[in-house]
């Protein structure tokens, strides 16, 4: 499938190439619901290998941590797992959310209001401190340091993955905070938990070597609540070593 | 010498450290770029030393140190594995060891399991060059021009290797109904 009114034609009008490439898609491609079909298509393939890709480098390299002096031992793990990023945003969010976590798996917040409540008063009132202990990650510079894509957008398509309890979930993005620059669609796979519906607004960040968002938010009330802080705090990321 | 040259890179801090010019999470990617692109467990740290050896030499060359240390590094890493291969005519198949591992940590088996063993053995498929490609941008997250830009070939010559590769794995995946 090629998309070609505007005279192009050729591997740029590809929807795969469009995917591969990043690249922002011309007008002609998008008001095309037959190409758009088949971007969102191999948009979601390429999540899902990106993904797994992690997986696999991760498996293939894990170290077994009962001999941390010895040599590489075999991995043993090929399971998803979210064991990293879940520790670093304990480490950032403090006690308050981690009740916040255990229940929704991930920092998902917004789908009940005295969730969102909670946790965004409390992200607000360290934002007043200066504390990014118990700021959450939004407002912790080392967290977002970290992070290789930083947006909030609109959900427009989900599906599930069988088997893996995820979902490949499509964000229209409407603002890119980092890179500044971002593509306008992504595909990301998430938890089924985390129930995200389309036509939902949310705001998510995804790690360096990732393809999943550790961190997520759901619903204009719980980003708006955040959003300040991370705006104040990007900046500060910017000049911080991710380690 | 490292030290007046080492700058912060895009994934991290190059060390001051004369001793380890990699930090932990650059050295975690180095590592996973090599076993992608083949490299046997067992040869693993000696590919993570190559790396390390490369960074030192080029700041002993009196060279500046790369701007974006973590790229760079999955770039000489991706070709070490290219250079495993022609040296030892033979490669670690990924999907037998992740068949093994699956088997250590999930006797009953996994349908997550399964999808990765079908990446995995998609990936033993492809041609070195493929592979390589792949990882650069779906692994290490480099853009298309900067991969062309590093490994001295055309960007559509990176372009139609991923096309053809991602092609591949998607019809595999889809064949297998994995997906």
């Amino acid at each position: 499938m090629t998309v070609d009114r505007d005279g192009r034609g050729g591997f740029d009008s590809d929807p795969l190439m469009a995917v591969i490439t990043g690249e922002r898609l011309p007008d002609a491609a998008r008001a095309d619901a037959a190409f758009m079909a088949e971007h969102r298509s191999a948009a979601a393939d390429v999540a899902l290998l990106r993904q797994q890709l992690g997986l696999i480098g991760e498996a293939l390299t894990e170290e077994a941590p009962e001999e941390p002096s010895k040599a590489p031992s075999p991995p043993v793990r090929i399971r998803p797992h979210r064991r990293r990023p879940f520790a670093l945003a304990l480490g950032a969010v403090g006690v308050a959310a981690a009740g916040a976590m255990v229940v929704g798996l991930g920092w998902l917040l917004g789908q009940a209001g005295g969730g969102v409540t909670e946790t965004s008063g409390a992200a607000a009132d360290s934002a007043e401190s200066d504390s990014s202990s118990t700021a959450g990650p939004l407002g912790s510079p080392e967290y977002l340091a970290c992070a290789r894509l930083v947006a909030e957008g609109e959900v427009t398509d989900t599906h599930p993955v069988p088997g893996t309890g995820e979902e490949r979930v499509t964000l229209e993005v409407t603002h890119s905070y980092k890179p500044t620059r971002g593509n306008t669609e992504i595909t990301f796979a998430i938890p089924t938990s985390a129930g995200l519906d389309k036509g939902e607004q949310i705001l998510i960040a995804i790690r360096r070597d990732s393809a999943t968002p550790d961190f997520w938010l759901a619903g204009e009330t719980a980003i708006a609540a955040q959003r300040p802080l991370l705006i104040e705090t990007l900046p500060q990321a910017g000049t911080t070593p991710c380690e | 010498m490292l030290r007046g040259k080492a700058r912060r890179g895009q994934g991290g801090d190059v060390h001051g450290d004369v001793g380890d010019p990699l930090d932990a999470a650059q050295e975690r990617r180095v590592r996973a770029v090599l076993a992608l692109g083949g490299v046997p467990q067992a040869d693993l740290p000696d590919g993570v030393q190559q790396v390390r050896l490369r960074l030192l030499e080029r700041a002993a060359d009196g060279r500046e140190a790369p701007r974006d240390v973590s790229a760079w590094a999955a770039v000489v890493a991706s070709n070490l594995a290219m250079d495993w291969h022609r040296a030892k005519r033979r490669q670690e198949r990924l999907g037998e060891r992740l068949a093994s591992l699956r088997q250590l940590e999930h006797p009953s088996g996994e349908d997550t399991s399964l999808l990765s063993l079908a990446v995995a053995q998609g990936l033993d498929e492809l041609p070195d060059a493929q592979r390589q490609v792949l990882v650069l941008r779906f692994y290490a997250d480099l853009p298309v021009r900067s991969i062309a830009d590093e490994l001295g070939i055309p960007e559509g010559t990176v372009k139609s290797r991923l096309h053809t590769a991602v092609r591949a794995l998607r019809a595999r995946l889809h064949e297998d109904e994995v997906v």
